[in-house]
């Protein structure tokens, strides 16, 4: 891990309830890395996320961002501090503009910088630049997703979290939604991403982790676990193989 | 059919009226999904404290106004505050405690009242002539207070439509994890909401004073008919209450005229009832979204 860590987990045991859906979780992020957790349906992968943002609260352990514990600090706080997040469901305004959530992105900043950044989204995501007087309920998924990644990429985040941004979509769209995510690691941001499509995930991430029952079973770098038989196994034993099996060669592109 | 057109022009200044007196309640609804059964109670406070600015400092209904509103605004966020936001859990449960929470605040808001003014019907006199134009006669006290109505709900309007903390109330009705995830602290979001629509019915009372006589415990009327003009214009909907306030005023004032007064009341359930027969979701509203 290089120094100015992100993002640090310790014994982090989370749940609905008093049912800890996530038993002692360890996790550490620095400064440009790119983790993803992977696993099955239900594994604990959105647990693990809602968590981090403070969506469901800790029953044991802590969550450090930057330094900072993130004990008592709400969703927006959180987001304040500087970690972007795109909710599972992607969670957009359906009835107001690509435009206009954009802004909403970055809501506590002047109307200038506003502006800018939003042609900085525009410059990333050149798709979305004709939509932006459309109403996102009425965008494609592909286009939702986007819009939910430059939502959350408006405040500048140090970290960016994505839960499950490829669900519901088509693997090209999936392969084009993670190149342009590719492009913006360059600046330094760190990006954990939850996925249930391990395929995409382990292509774009360095690092990654799989989810079983709420703990993190496997760790090591992207390239080794996408070879790891012990992978495939942990999918298939919570019948999920499909998702790794069925993926088209197509997405390759 | 000069009788038609003057029917008419009042129909149109009374729709002016109600929309303000409904605005509010549109708003709260809007953003959380709360019906504000103490709305018609707010909108008697906010009367009879313009009652008692005329009466101790003899500040006309207008200047009255923006005073009312604030009160009202203060006492609002602090509902939203102290109240409701404890209460607020995801899911129908939710609202229906907020419905109860709601319910039994009108009834405090109207008790307190009830000890502070009494019992009797009130009113602020104001206006009472009427502007003459060409061979029609219009109450000026009515075209004053609905001038007044359509600027607020106008601006309020192109407030939450155009700013960035207009925005963010319409970001967080519509998702609120969403609106949280930008940065928005969607329980302030919540207040402002909850203050601003109090404020509405703080600041239409201030101006229907003067058209009712009001009585403290004219308030539970008074939702009904404010939550009748949203249900009917589809809930949330800010264009489809203004098509509503017009339909029940103009309905209002031609039923009045034709059939006199206890009948017109009637009518426009009726009107009510026909129209969520045809659509369900309301003039304006669309269906299957909530």
């Amino acid at each position: 891990m290089s120094p100015p860590e992100v993002l640090r987990l310790e014994g982090v045991s989370a749940g609905y309830g008093r049912v800890p859906a996530l038993h002692a979780v360890d996790l550490a992020l620095g400064h440009g890395e790119t983790l993803a957790i992977i696993g099955a349906n239900g594994a604990g992968k959105s647990t693990l996320l809602r968590a981090i943002m403070g969506e469901i609260p800790l029953l044991g352990g802590q969550i450090r961002f930057a330094g900072t514990r993130l004990d008592g600090f709400d969703i927006h706080a959180r987001a304040r501090l500087g970690i972007g997040y795109a909710p599972e469901g992607r969670q957009l305004f359906p009835m107001l503009s690509v435009a206009d959530t954009l802004e909403l992105g970055a809501a506590r900043e002047p109307a200038s910088v506003r502006r800018e950044r939003r042609s900085e989204m525009f410059a990333i995501f050149p798709k979305l630049r004709p939509l932006r007087d459309t109403r996102c309920g009425l965008l494609s998924g592909g286009e939702q997703q986007m819009v939910a990644i430059a939502r959350a990429l408006m405040g500048r985040p140090k970290l960016l979290v994505l839960d499950e941004p490829s669900t519901g979509l088509a693997p090209r769209v999936i392969a084009e939604l993670y190149a342009s995510l590719s492009r913006l690691l360059d600046g330094g941001l760190a990006v954990l991403v939850a996925e249930q499509n391990a395929r995409a995930a382990l292509r774009f991430a360095r690092h990654a982790a799989v989810c079983e029952d709420g703990r993190l079973t496997l760790r090591g770098p992207a390239k080794t676990l996408a070879e790891d038989p012990r992978v495939i196994a942990a999918y298939i034993g919570m019948r999920d193989a499909t998702i790794w099996s069925a993926a088209p060669e197509s997405d390759e592109a | 059919m000069l009788t038609v057109i003057t029917l008419a022009i009042l129909g149109l200044l009374w729709g002016g009226v109600y929309l303000l007196m409904a605005t509010g309640l549109n708003l709260i609804y809007g953003v959380m999904k709360v019906v504000n059964l103490a709305h018609g109670d707010f909108i008697v406070l906010g009367g009879l404290l313009a009652l008692s600015l005329f009466a101790e400092v003899g500040l006309n209904p207008l200047a009255a106004f923006p005073i009312a509103a604030l009160v009202m605004f203060t006492i609002g966020a602090g509902v939203q505050f102290g109240l409701l936001e404890h209460i607020t859990a995801a899911g129908s449960e939710g609202e229906l405690r907020t419905l109860l929470a709601t319910f039994g605040l009108s009834y405090v808001v109207a008790n307190a009242s009830f000890l502070v003014w009494g019992s009797q019907f009130q009113s602020v006199p104001f206006l009472e002539g009427a502007v003459q134009a060409g061979p029609i006669a219009i109450p000026a006290g009515l075209l004053a207070a609905s001038l007044a109505a359509f600027a607020t709900t106008l601006l309020i309007h192109l407030w939450l439509t155009t700013t960035i903390t207009g925005k963010s109330l319409h970001a967080t009705a519509q998702s609120a994890l969403g609106a949280a995830s930008c940065g928005i602290d969607v329980r302030r979001v919540r207040m402002l909401a909850f203050g601003l629509g109090s404020a509405m019915a703080g600041g239409a009372g201030a101006l229907v004073i003067t058209l009712i006589p009001f009585q403290t415990s004219t308030g539970g009327e008074l939702t009904v008919h404010a939550f009748t003009l949203i249900a009917l214009g589809g809930l949330g909907n800010y264009a489809g209450a203004w098509l509503a306030a017009e339909l029940l005023g103009l309905t209002e004032v031609f039923a009045q005229f034709y059939l006199g007064s206890n009948a017109a009341a009637a009518v426009i359930y009726i009107v009510f009832i026909a129209v969520l027969v045809v659509r369900p979701q309301g003039l304006l509203g669309q269906a299957g979204r909530v």
